[in-house]
């Protein structure tokens, strides 16, 4: 159902260079993209407010949330064109933020024609950043243990905290895959890791368990969401905050009810 | 004071792996794990002067705003790459999952002791970052009406 959302409408039934249209999908293309690789409500508003003006559009209105942005101009010839778009994923791509910032300043500076931003867009989306997984797999192993260590946990938990952590990388790539609901997704890979935790306390290798799960929850707890929701609400954008904090008090919540059924059914053998 | 040393540097490591995991690019990801670890250290140094939770963190998250916010002027990127990596070692993680965890086991008292924590550190964080980037904003704009 979901299969087509990743296409840039193509320019090749573009009436000019600057069909107005055209140039505003593609503008919303680069917003969609920036929010759905981790930027600030009010960065991408403003990003999409500058490329619009830029090409001279008046009555420029944007209107984002976490999930879906609004834009609504008038063209050069007077006429109203109003779009949006919903959007489905989120993750953290610092990579991409950055080239997409880039790409944005060069058109305000620039205003290439339908065709140029079609290819610059493609240009950006074409360049993979993907890291190997032995990469993701130290990444992981070292967050979840160092915060384990940072929790306050020994050298043994550390090292427990990092093979669990390990486990939550399975599960994200499984997730990915299987496009599984988010908070389904979570409760089960807290679920999976509290049990390995319990299982690593009894083995001997990690003596404080809840040290080594406190410090594998940082992998996936929306702790950074739940600040920037506040500082969203702080910025006046209030609708976005409050969606960002309710999601991450879910997410937070299917977390302890992951970690709550290992702890009933074996917490006798810590 | 050990103590916080190693705090200090499995903060930096930590942040230098979630660097990786969020996609930073190779030559960013030292900058990142270095700017957790600071902030942290900060915010150890603030905790010393003033114990309450709200002000050290608010405190230490206007710290970590200025550095982020330099070392993006310097390396010409969003602020952002920066600044999620030197505010995740405060971020209530820990007593966000301690809530709920006291809500599902119907533990109230709990509930409300680590839920007032969590309140209050995302709060401190929020505001220490909305403050210095406000403050940023004007000085840039200020500068810019100075060119002109």
């Amino acid at each position: 159902m979901l299969k087509d959302l990743d296409i840039h409408v193509s320019p090749l039934r573009a009436k000019s260079e600057f069909d107005t249209s055209y140039i505003l999908s593609l503008i919303l293309d680069i917003g969609e993209e920036m929010l759905t690789c981790g930027a600030e409500i009010n960065r991408v508003e403003d990003s999409i407010y500058r490329m619009l003006t830029s090409y001279g559009y008046r009555k420029v209105n944007v209107f984002s949330i976490p999930e879906y942005i609004s834009v609504s101009i008038v063209d050069h010839s007077g006429e109203i064109i109003t779009q949006s778009r919903r959007i489905y994923k989120f993750s953290n791509d610092f990579y991409r933020l950055e080239q997409l910032n880039d790409l944005s300043r060069r058109i305000c500076a620039k205003k290439p024609n339908v065709a140029e931003l079609w290819s610059h867009l493609e240009t950006v989306e074409s360049v993979p950043y993907a890291k190997s997984t032995s990469t993701f797999a130290f990444a992981h192993f070292l967050g979840g243990s160092c915060f384990c260590i940072f929790l306050g946990g020994d050298l043994g938990d550390g090292f427990a905290a990092g093979c669990v952590a390990l486990i939550f990388l399975i599960m994200g790539r499984i997730s990915r895959v299987q496009n599984l609901n988010k908070i389904f997704y979570t409760a089960l890979s807290a679920l999976l890791g509290g049990l390995a935790a319990i299982i690593f306390g009894y083995i001997g290798i990690g003596q404080h368990v809840d040290k080594i799960m406190i410090g594998d929850i940082m992998l996936l707890i929306p702790g950074m969401a739940l600040t920037t929701s506040i500082r969203d609400m702080l910025c006046g954008d209030l609708m976005a905050g409050l969606f960002r904090a309710l999601e991450s008090i879910m997410v937070a919540g299917a977390i302890a009810l992951g970690y709550a059924i290992p702890i009933y059914l074996l917490g006798g053998m810590l | 004071m050990l103590r916080v040393f190693i705090e200090m540097l499995t903060a930096s490591i930590a942040c230098f792996g979630f660097s990786i995991i969020y996609q930073a690019r190779p030559n960013r990801l030292v900058l990142c794990g270095l700017s957790g670890g600071i902030t942290w250290g900060v915010c150890c140094l603030a905790r010393e002067f003033n114990d309450n939770l709200f002000i050290y963190y608010m405190i230490a998250a206007a710290f970590g705003t200025l550095l982020s916010e330099f070392l993006a002027r310097r390396t010409k990127c969003p602020a952002t790459i920066f600044l999620i990596p030197a505010l995740l070692p405060m971020v209530p993680g820990g007593s966000l999952y301690y809530t709920t965890y006291a809500v599902v086991t119907g533990d109230h008292k709990g509930a409300v002791y680590y839920g007032q924590n969590t309140a209050l550190a995302a709060l401190g964080i929020a505001v220490g970052l909305v403050t210095v980037s406000v403050l940023m904003y004007y000085y840039n704009e200020f500068k810019s009406h100075l060119r002109q």
